[in-house]
């Protein structure tokens, strides 16, 4: 291996870690005191500055080293994190990015990007040293000893989550009188304990077995609090209950919970406290400290209750036992599961480089024309044995084909993950709050097209915070929550995937657009506009609705320019709008680049192809449906109506697209396609059936083909173009458009 | 389930239990030595004999030594078979 690619796994490996740093900050904005999130945070800085130093980056490692000294402390609890602390560190991890694009590009560092750099090594060693008062003086609270109260908040939480030192398991169990009597031996469960795990202690509760008089030999009175040690999860362990879950009271404690969860524990046994406290201590689940502790947050309270109102227990202060409990030990078991999944996935991935994939692709392009060629010449030559080889190779090639194609899809899900990053910073500049909500992240698109696709997306965010929502007062004002919120979300959608980019902001202001527009000389002072004739203004060149330039929508593109990013990827782009309730700009983009399912038609002697995808049905135009033709280009169909072009009226002579009385009485097949929601006819002259097509590009010279997406090469050597079904959609539309308003 | 006094002098006497000792034979085990504590101050009670032994059994054995100290009497577990010595180890594991 060269250094060049030996650098090139140091770059791409960095860069992996910077987005997951930015993620965990991210995280832990909103969930400071998560300590896995903080480990993972300081282990991936950690690794930055370890392989920058073995690589010779000696800056990046000097840089990140005083990064890793603050999170260090934060690591080891000596400082909390603050908003300050967060944007600093996000801060440090743009600037080891900028280092990385600088250093892998051989370019020259600058004065101004070293100041920079300083600067902000100064701010976190500052943050370094302010050691936090909040943590010293929680520190010699404990220094001071037992004597000392857990503070207790408003609701009589502890405000400091007390975890127990305690590092297994704690398993509390009371059998129901009946279980004898159903046949079940509580034995068999404990024993069964052994199986997965090693029960550190068990104390047998027999304070519930009555006096003679009252004792009757049958039925159970036991209960047990177990301390287990064990690798599974809280699911599993309640499995093992599962039969008897039923006739048994079951509480299980994660190891080393808020010691809150005992106290509620013990409050919620019907035995005495002070002997379930005695219990506990005796079973090595809490130590005395401990214990004392709790009992005394438990005498605070019954202090502040004098009223000879029942004293609240703890655990119906934390909210219903019930209602918390689960889900903290959800949340201890997502986590687990979370990182069992990242373990997975790392065993189970490679690193590829593009090239070479997009060779095999290239590749498999040539080999599926190849194919086609051996099934045009077998059918010719009328051999059933080779027709049979032919067959099975092109359903092989087929395969190898979609297999191939896969392998370039990715997840848009870390695509907008992204995204969060973008909101927090605009949002904040801009004072407004807003919250990123994100569907359908397990949505593969190609890899070209997500890092083509990011820059519209990234536009259209900006301009939902910037335009779209309002600041908090007038939200507060219009009875909308204070929060902004914006939804990205990907989904698929016959043979396109489709990205919305919503905001529950104010909407389109249709006044303020056609004004802008007749300023701008877009439109005439007379034109009827449809709603969506003014919508589709905001797309125009030139317009742009912002009065002045903010530091959001400042770069100088208009929505002129996503349209168009969004065209050259074949995708179209919609928006859909209502006043105060919020606007959604949905881009349908084609599953790929490369090689598409296509469907062969001939019109006028040529070869078509529409893909395939977007073909509804193929219908035979009966005299019915000729009679039942509506003036202008429109069919019923089984009732609907569906606007519709003759292909060859309208590639031959296509000055005249506007006639609106189409000569169908020759005319005898008609394809329906659909996308992005709308339907369309195409009359065609022959239908030739299902085909592989590969995409050929038609190069620059006929660039502004319209209603031509690309070309490919059938099996007997011709050519055949492949339609742009959703511009000739739209079109047709719109054209329908036009001939209702002359109506 | 056999059970019964083996040998008694004074207020002592010990009992014998031969069998199965589970939810089937408690009752009985139960109202016979509950019966004898009324007679005896202190009562040993042999498990050399004990078979099958469940989770009843263990209750029936821990409820005769709580009742029994309730009376101001005494009673001993003696000689414990291996199946319960089984169920007593597992239910009573400690952490010291």
């Amino acid at each position: 291996m060269d250094t060049n690619s030996v650098n090139k796994m140091f770059f791409d490996e960095s860069r992996d870690n910077i987005s997951k740093i930015e993620n965990s900050l991210l995280h832990l904005e909103n969930e400071p005191k998560d300590n896995d999130m903080i480990n993972e945070l300081f282990r991936n800085v950690h690794t930055i500055k370890g392989s920058s130093g073995m690589f010779g980056f000696d800056n990046i490692m000097e840089f990140t080293h005083t990064f890793e000294t603050l999170l260090d402390k934060v690591r080891h609890d000596e400082i909390l994190i603050t908003d300050e602390i967060i944007s600093e560190s996000l801060k440090a991890n743009d600037y080891i990015s900028k280092m990385l694009d600088l250093a892998e590009n051989n370019e020259k560092v600058t004065n101004n990007f070293i100041k920079d750099g300083n600067q902000i090594t100064t701010k976190l060693q500052q943050l370094s040293s302010s050691i936090n008062e909040e943590t010293t003086s929680a520190e010699s609270k404990q220094l001071e000893g037992d004597e000392e109260l857990v503070e207790i908040n408003s609701e009589g939480v502890a405000a400091t989550p007390q975890n127990v030192k305690n590092i297994y398991w704690h398993i509390s169990l009371r059998f129901h009188e009946n279980v004898f009597q159903y046949g079940l031996d509580p034995f068999a469960f404990i024993a069964h304990l052994e199986n997965d795990g090693q029960i550190i202690s068990i104390v047998p509760i027999t304070e519930n077995i009555p006096n003679a008089e009252n004792y009757d030999a049958e039925k159970c009175y036991l209960g047990f609090e177990i301390v287990y040690d064990t690798k599974m999860d809280k699911n599993s362990i309640a499995n093992i209950f599962e039969f008897v879950i039923d006739d048994c009271d079951i509480i299980i404690l994660p190891p080393q919970s808020d010691i809150a969860y005992y106290m509620n524990l013990i409050n919620n046994l019907k035995e005495p406290i002070e002997l379930m406290g005695e219990i506990l201590v005796a079973a090595g689940a809490l130590t005395q400290n401990e214990l004392n502790q709790a009992i005394k947050i438990q005498n605070k309270l019954k202090e502040e209750y004098v009223d000879g109102e029942d004293v609240p227990l703890i655990g119906d202060i934390i909210v219903e036992e019930k209602m918390v409990q689960p889900s903290v030990i959800d949340a201890v078991i997502k986590k687990q599961q979370e990182i069992k999944k990242v373990v997975e996935k790392k065993n189970r991935s490679m690193r590829i480089d593009v090239a070479k994939i997009d060779q095999m692709i290239r590749s498999v392009g040539e080999l599926v024309i190849a194919t086609a060629g051996l099934k045009q010449l077998s059918s010719e030559k009328n051999y059933s044995s080779l027709d049979e080889v032919s067959n099975s190779i092109s359903r092989l090639v087929e395969d190898i084909r979609d297999n191939t194609m896969s392998v370039r899809m990715i997840p848009i899900g870390e695509t907008f993950n992204s995204f969060k990053r973008t909101v927090r910073d605009l949002s904040k500049s801009v004072n407004k709050t807003v919250d990123l909500e994100i569907y359908g992240g397990d949505t593969e698109l190609d890899k070209t097209l997500i890092e083509k696709i990011q820059d519209p997306i990234m536009h259209l965010v900006r301009n939902s915070i910037d335009h779209g929502i309002e600041n908090s007062d007038e939200r507060i004002a219009m009875g909308k929550p204070a929060n902004g919120k914006i939804v990205l979300n990907a989904y698929y959608e016959s043979g396109s995937v489709a990205i919305e980019v919503n905001d529950d902001g104010k909407g389109l202001n249709r006044e303020k657009i056609l004004e802008k527009a007749y300023e701008k000389g877009l439109i005439s002072g007379e034109t009827e506009l449809s709603d969506k004739a003014v919508w589709d203004l905001i797309f125009s060149p030139g317009f742009s609705t912002a009065k002045e330039i903010s530091n959001v929508s400042g770069r100088g593109v208009g929505m002129d320019v996503v349209r168009s990013n969004v065209e050259s990827l074949r995708g179209i782009i919609d928006v859909d709008t209502q006043e105060n309730v919020g606007t959604t700009f949905r881009m349908n983009l084609p599953l790929t680049l490369a090689i598409i399912d296509g469907f062969l038609i001939d019109v006028g002697g040529m070869n078509y192809i529409v893909p395939l995808e977007m073909v509804v049905e193929c219908l035979e135009i009966t005299e019915e449906i000729k009679l039942e033709r509506k003036a202008g280009n429109f069919f019923s169909i089984r009732g609907e109506v569906t606007p519709f072009i003759n292909l060859k009226d309208f590639f031959s002579c296509s000055d005249n697209d506007s006639d609106s009385d189409i000569n169908i009485s020759n005319v005898d097949n008609i394809i329906i396609v659909k996308y992005a929601k709308k339907t369309a006819g195409l009359i065609v002259d022959q239908l030739l059936g299902k085909f592989q097509a590969v995409i050929k590009p038609l190069g620059k010279l006929f660039d502004n083909l319209k209603w031509i997406s690309g070309a490919t090469i059938l099996g007997n050597g011709s050519v055949a173009m492949i339609l742009d079904v959703p511009r000739l959609i739209q079109h047709v539309q719109n054209n329908k458009v036009k001939i209702g308003v002359e109506k | 389930m056999d059970i019964k006094v083996i040998n008694s002098k004074e207020d002592q006497a010990i009992i014998s239990i031969i069998g199965d000792l589970t939810i089937y034979h408690v009752k009985k085990s139960n109202e016979i030595i509950l019966k004898n504590l009324e007679k005896y101050n202190t009562i040993e009670i042999d498990l050399s004999g004990v078979e099958k032994f469940d989770s009843a059994g263990f209750q029936h054995l821990l409820f005769i030594k709580k009742e029994a100290k309730r009376r101001d009497k005494n009673i001993q577990l003696i000689n414990h078979s291996e199946n319960v010595n089984r169920v007593v180890q597992i239910y009573s594991s400690s952490h010291e």
